[in-house]
């Protein structure tokens, strides 16, 4: 049974409208990105503002004055919309940056290196095995820009072994690709059941 | 355009997209309203996951971060209810938190769906679940809810102090998290980094097929416990507990659309290698 | 004080201070350290909120102007951008995130159209598929096969039918795509910190903006 929801009827105006954009642009698939555009910078705005009073306003007016700062350097970094005093939002940025690099930076070498490195080493007892290590070898000659030997007897096998590596690493990107088909699959697939089931109330 | 231009395999190259694209929307909507109910089988990934969630004991605390957004709850939803699903029957107390702004609208969505089962299992909110609601800062807010949760958060989403929440009063930072699992189309590693590689949380991830690739190296080195590939993996989720629901019936939709896309690759390259065998 | 030191040096100065603060509290178990990480960090957290807004403000200042420009119809969508805008800022300002109005306004208009904008991507990628995916190398057969073969293995269909393709599948996945992708994030670790250390130390400015405003 159709449904008789108006707020329904409006989501799949919405879903109908956006997925009309890939067909060609048209009224209401302008609309509806304008709409998108402009819902999606009020949801920042109010989900940045929850942030703002909990954190900040709550702690200065609980007592707790160093809230000061971080509360002035969030709005000194609306000065960049300013010709004359740009120059004060480089302090709130500079410190997001900074706090965000050190974080970051911090745990990778254990989290992208040596855990990652320390798993390379595997029993070279299975085909699988084997295959796993000389991959992961073979794939970073690849990425050895730097190595240019002048001795004909390394460099020819060391561009063998990048090309196998290029290989390789285009088999990954193929599944890769699919991966990515099939996530985009499976999300739009939520709107069809949306307007199937909710919508048109079939199934 | 010459009739040398235009042989079978200049149109098989030349196919109008709306074509394809109808094809594609029909082949969504044809298993979706005859379902086939195939076996799908179950990855190592999703087993580890679903093994680890068995280890939970009554009063644990399992930490969810509800990092979805609308384009991905066709799959991240349902993986999130089989897996909260899973946490409430060993009975293990439920933290759920955002660090992505769509994300406590996603929750307001999914709590309508689980609360039936919570309501069953006798789950109270504020003795046994929490919402605790949206952070900024991505990589630095989970940094500091993992050294001390109480400096991004004072209240739940409702504005209630966490220290009046009986669950949070024993919840201060990652010494008190059992375990962790972010449903997240952005950075699950950052989530690894600031959780498992800092302190040894046990770190679970629910991200889409997309994202799967670079997310496998973490889970084949144990830094990632258990990984749920998308809508694929929501699926073997909800056929583990049980419970099978929307992710199910994707696959169907994978059945179809996976295929036509096939199609097309085919086809386009059909044209290609015959087109380029017949200038020779 | 000199102009640049100012403008340019004592931000680079902040920068290096909580970076190395952060990265000090990671290798060194002390107390005090600890304690003024996790306050810079909270401050860190209600900066960003700060920046959330920053995108939010470039689009009213623009669709102000189209509205001045009255070019054509664009000023009309502008108008309406701003209501919308406006009302759920005022809704979810006024009345609370966590309010029936706001979630009202969020499921019926932000749901729909943030679930369809990104999905409906997957006409464009196939599109991209069928018109430039060609097979003019080996490397391009391989990358096409592998794809071909992780497309038809993940239908459940075909799965059920052709069990050695979905075996087939697992080793692509678990075998050769694990390992590539292990050194492609190896690779990408080192560039990671030789960026952010040049971050910290002030050697990458780009984050700061162009020289002229100084």
């Amino acid at each position: 049974m159709i449904s008789t929801d108006p707020s329904i009827w409006i989501m799949a105006f919405f879903t109908i409208a956006i997925t009309t954009l890939a067909f060609r642009d048209n009224p209401a698939a302008k609309f509806a990105e304008h709409t998108f555009l402009a819902a999606q910078a009020g949801n920042f705005v109010v989900m940045a503002w929850r942030n703002i009073n909990q954190i900040g306003i709550s702690g200065l007016a609980k007592g707790s004055i160093i809230m000061l700062i971080p509360l002035l350097f969030g709005v000194a970094l609306y000065t960049r919309y300013s010709k004359r005093y740009i120059w004060v939002s480089r302090y709130p940025t500079a410190l997001m940056v900074g706090i965000g690099t050190g974080v970051t930076v911090r745990g990778f070498v254990e989290f992208q290196f040596t855990q990652q490195i320390v798993d390379t080493f595997k029993p070279m007892n299975s085909f699988n095995n084997v295959f796993f290590v000389v991959t992961v070898v073979v794939c970073l000659v690849y990425f050895v820009y730097s190595l240019t030997p002048q001795n004909p007897a390394i460099a020819k096998p060391l561009g063998y072994i990048s090309t196998a590596g290029r290989y390789l690493m285009m088999m990954a990107f193929g599944a890769s690709m699919a991966n990515t088909v099939i996530t985009r699959v499976g999300q739009y697939a939520g709107r069809i059941m949306f307007l199937l089931y909710d919508w048109l109330g079939l199934g | 355009m010459t009739s040398e231009d235009n042989t079978i395999w200049d149109k098989l190259q030349t196919i109008p997209r709306e074509v394809l694209y109808l094809l594609m929307i029909i082949s969504m909507i044809i298993p979706l309203l005859s379902p086939l109910g195939l076996p799908i089988p179950i990855s190592p990934q999703t087993r580890t996951l679903y093994d680890s969630l068995d280890t939970l004991q009554p009063g644990d605390v399992f930490v969810q971060f509800v990092d979805y957004s609308a384009g991905s709850m066709s799959f991240h939803e349902p993986g999130f209810i089989a897996i909260t699903y899973k946490a409430v029957n060993k009975g293990a107390k439920l933290v759920m938190l955002s660090s992505s702004v769509e994300g406590p609208m996603m929750y307001e969505i999914v709590i309508n769906k689980i609360k039936p089962f919570l309501d069953s299992a006798g789950y109270v909110y504020g003795e046994d679940y929490v919402y605790l609601g949206y952070t900024a800062g991505e990589e630095t807010a989970l940094a500091a809810i993992a050294s001390n949760i109480r400096s991004v958060y004072t209240t739940d989403q409702y504005g209630t102090p966490l220290d009046d929440i009986t669950l949070m009063q024993s919840v201060n930072n990652h010494e008190d998290f059992t375990m962790l699992i972010s449903y997240t189309m952005g950075s699950p590693e950052s989530f690894v980094r600031q959780f498992n590689t800092q302190y040894g949380v046990t770190t679970h991830i629910h991200c889409g097929e997309m994202m799967t690739p670079t997310i496998l190296p973490f889970w084949a080195s144990g830094q990632i416990t258990g990984l749920l590939n998308g809508g694929v993996g929501a699926a073997e989720m909800e056929v583990l507990v049980g419970r099978p629901g929307d992710a199910v019936k994707l696959t169907d939709v994978y059945s179809f659309s996976n295929l036509i896309v096939f199609a097309f690759l085919i086809i386009g390259n059909i044209g290609f290698i015959m087109k380029g065998r017949m200038k020779e | 004080m000199s102009t640049k030191i100012v403008r340019r040096t004592i931000p680079l100065i902040i920068t290096f201070i909580v970076g190395m603060l952060m990265i000090g509290e990671w290798f060194f178990n002390v107390a005090s350290i600890d304690q003024v990480a996790e306050s810079v960090r909270q401050w860190g957290v209600l900066v960003s909120a700060f920046a959330m807004g920053l995108g939010s403000v470039n689009i009213v200042i623009r669709n102000l102007r189209r509205i001045e420009k009255r070019e054509g119809t664009d000023w009309l969508y502008a108008i309406w951008l701003l209501i919308v805008f406006f009302g759920f800022v005022g809704i979810g300002v006024g009345m609370g995130s966590a309010s029936s109005q706001y979630q009202y306004i969020y499921n019926t208009i932000l749901q729909p159209l943030s679930g369809t904008m990104y999905p409906a991507t997957l006409f464009f990628l196939c599109s991209a598929i069928y018109r430039t995916f060609r097979i003019r190398s080996y490397q391009a057969l391989l990358f096409v096969a592998t794809g071909a073969v992780i497309l038809v293995a993940n239908a459940p269909v075909v799965a059920a039918t052709f069990p050695l393709l979905v075996a087939t599948k697992a080793w692509i996945m678990d075998v050769e795509l694990t390992a590539a992708y292990r050194a492609i994030l190896i690779g990408i670790g080192l560039g990671t910190i030789m960026l952010g250390f040049r971050v910290i130390f002030g050697l990458e400015q780009t984050h700061l903006g162009r020289e002229e405003g100084d």
